[in-house]
């Protein structure tokens, strides 16, 4: 009973309160939908790279496969490097942006189904967002060689007599491969996938909706108890974790509705969310970024409190924001990093929202 | 031994202690319908020692005993600047347990004792100092207490006003409630209180 009353008295302070908490919704899908997307967009386009590729496999075919990613649309400048070192030596001076090292028998070690270990190098994170995706789609490449090839050796032992004759049969057999694949393949389409915004959208949306219900309930807190009112339920023997459960739910209570009217305009914009897995991830995450918010709150005993909640809660989903690859990649963090924000919780959030997309 | 049976609040020794305590071990009775003036300088411990009895605080030393409710009229009155005064008035008698009509019934009773029916839709954080003084008595007679605790009560409230809560505050001691005032000027002890506790000192005297 003393629970409800208290976030019932909560909730109807906060409209009172901010007023403008109404039109907040209104603003945020004005700069996620309209503005931020366009942003991206033209953030979002991948640069052309200049490669260089240092090959130390001999075998003839590969060199067919390394023509290959000179027809990459993304690749600009296409070199090759006779050592490791030269290649070093040119991503130093800022004369490519990447350099991929082939190792030695790469070819022949698909071929015959074994591990193979391509290196490259980048130094810029925003050449590495588009390495990988290069890379990714070379390495599919290959294994599409591989499970070929594979499935012909299977096949192969029984048709030969001779190891003479099988071996030429294999090498012919691997040029026809290569070439075909080549034909096929003439001019590979990346897939931008590590920048995509529709994810960095997505997880803003859910980030912002959590953000916005864990620093209001923070900030109703941090004026009770400069106000007194904290004092107030002391006496009446309400317990501190039964005030702290009522403003974590008051920040879902205002989080879910806000990640709902965001993700109903989103759909209106043709944004593929989903409604319903947004806000659950929105409340989700608004419960412990409460309790973190809470905690400035409390930290502080003065008339100052609700300006210093307000300050640190918006330093820290600055932070979050940071920390969850807003303004940075976040594959190049450490996975202790990572697993240490809540924004990269909702980053996989959105995942599985945008995976549950309509 | 039969005073102390009667004794609506009966404190021994209490110390509350920041780096060093506050005020010597405070000691005291007080039966029903008797008056405790608290006065000192600002920083002794009056707000504190009145949060010990109200139960918000702990004592670091000593022991208090209390029989029945206590009424509290704070300083800084922790009400909800949003809501209105009923609201906050409601929210109050939510909080000490009375429901329903049960509920409306006593905050309407406690608002027209303190003259706060007149204007309680308004919005408290609207209303002057003497009007939000108003709603803190009302607050405060909710409970039905036996001991009520005053914490400069008096100081944002007008001469006229003022004197009709002396009135009532001594038609209230009369019926048996006790009261504990907090206040530096003398005036407002007048007719109400017996015996005075000075603090850091904490000697309890005759007024």
């Amino acid at each position: 009973m003393k629970f409800l009353r208290l976030l019932l008295s909560d909730a109807k302070s906060a409209l009172l309160r901010y007023p403008v908490i109404l039109l907040f919704p209104v603003f945020v899908a004005v700069m996620v939908y309209l503005l931020l997307p366009k942003g991206l967009t033209e953030k979002g386009e991948l640069p052309k790279l200049n490669v260089t590729v240092v090959n130390q496999d001999d075998a003839k075919n590969t060199a067919l496969l390394v023509g290959l990613a000179d027809n990459i649309e993304l690749v600009d400048q296409f070199t090759e490097a006779e050592t490791t070192e030269a290649a070093v030596a040119m991503l130093k001076a800022g004369e490519t942006d990447l350099v991929v090292e082939l190792p030695k028998k790469m070819l022949r070690n698909i071929i015959r189904g074994n591990e193979v270990t391509i290196t490259v190098r980048a130094e810029d994170p925003l050449i590495g967002t588009v390495a990988e995706a290069v890379i990714g789609e070379l390495a599919n490449t290959l294994n599409g060689v591989q499970r070929t090839s594979m499935a012909y050796y299977d096949l192969s032992p029984l048709r030969f007599e001779t190891k003479a004759e099988a071996d030429e049969a294999d090498e012919a057999f691997d040029e026809t491969l290569i070439r075909a694949v080549i034909v096929r393949k003439a001019n590979i389409t990346v897939v931008r996938t590590a920048t995509a915004y529709e994810i960095q959208l997505t997880a803003l949306l859910i980030f912002l909706s959590a953000a916005m219900g864990a620093v209001y309930a923070a900030m109703a807190a941090a004026r009770q108890y400069r106000d007194g009112l904290m004092r107030r339920l002391k006496m009446h023997r309400v317990a501190l974790p039964l005030v702290w459960a009522e403003k974590c739910l008051l920040a879902v209570l205002v989080s879910l509705p806000l990640s709902l009217l965001l993700g109903l305009g989103a759909l209106a914009v043709g944004f593929p969310v989903s409604v319903l897995h947004a806000a659950l991830s929105a409340a989700a995450l608004a419960v412990p970024l409460a309790a973190v918010f809470l905690l400035f709150a409390v930290s502080r005993k003065d008339a100052a409190r609700p300006a210093h909640t307000m300050l640190a809660a918006l330093t820290l989903c600055l932070l979050c924001l940071f920390l969850g690859g807003g303004f940075y990649p976040d594959f190049k963090m450490d996975v202790s990093l990572r697993l240490m924000n809540p924004a990269w919780l909702a980053h996989l959030l959105s995942e599985w929202s945008l995976a549950a997309g309509v | 031994m039969a005073e102390r049976m009667e004794a609506v609040l009966t404190a021994e020794g209490i110390v509350k202690k920041r780096k060093v305590p506050l005020f010597r071990p405070v000691s005291f009775s007080l039966a029903p319908g008797e008056g405790l003036a608290v006065r000192g300088p600002n920083g002794c411990g009056k707000t504190t020692l009145l949060d010990i009895f109200a139960g918000i605080l702990a004592a670091d030393e000593g022991s208090f005993s209390r029989q029945g409710k206590a009424g509290y009229v704070m300083q800084s009155d922790g009400f909800q600047e949003q809501l209105s005064c009923r609201d906050n008035l409601l929210f109050e008698a939510a909080m000490l347990g009375l429901t329903g009509a049960a509920a409306g019934r006593r905050v309407e009773e406690c608002a027209t004792l303190c003259g706060v029916q007149t204007y309680w839709d308004k919005r408290l954080g609207k209303c002057s100092a003497g009007m939000r003084a108003r709603v803190g008595f009302a607050a405060a007679f909710l409970g039905e207490p036996k001991v009520l605790l005053l914490d400069e009560a008096f100081g944002s409230l007008d001469e006229e006003t003022a004197a009709a809560f002396h009135a009532l505050l001594a038609y209230e001691k009369a019926r048996g409630l006790a009261l504990v005032i907090v206040s530096h000027a003398p005036e407002d002890f007048a007719g109400l209180c017996e015996r005075v506790l000075t603090l850091p000192g904490s000697a309890v005297s005759p007024l």
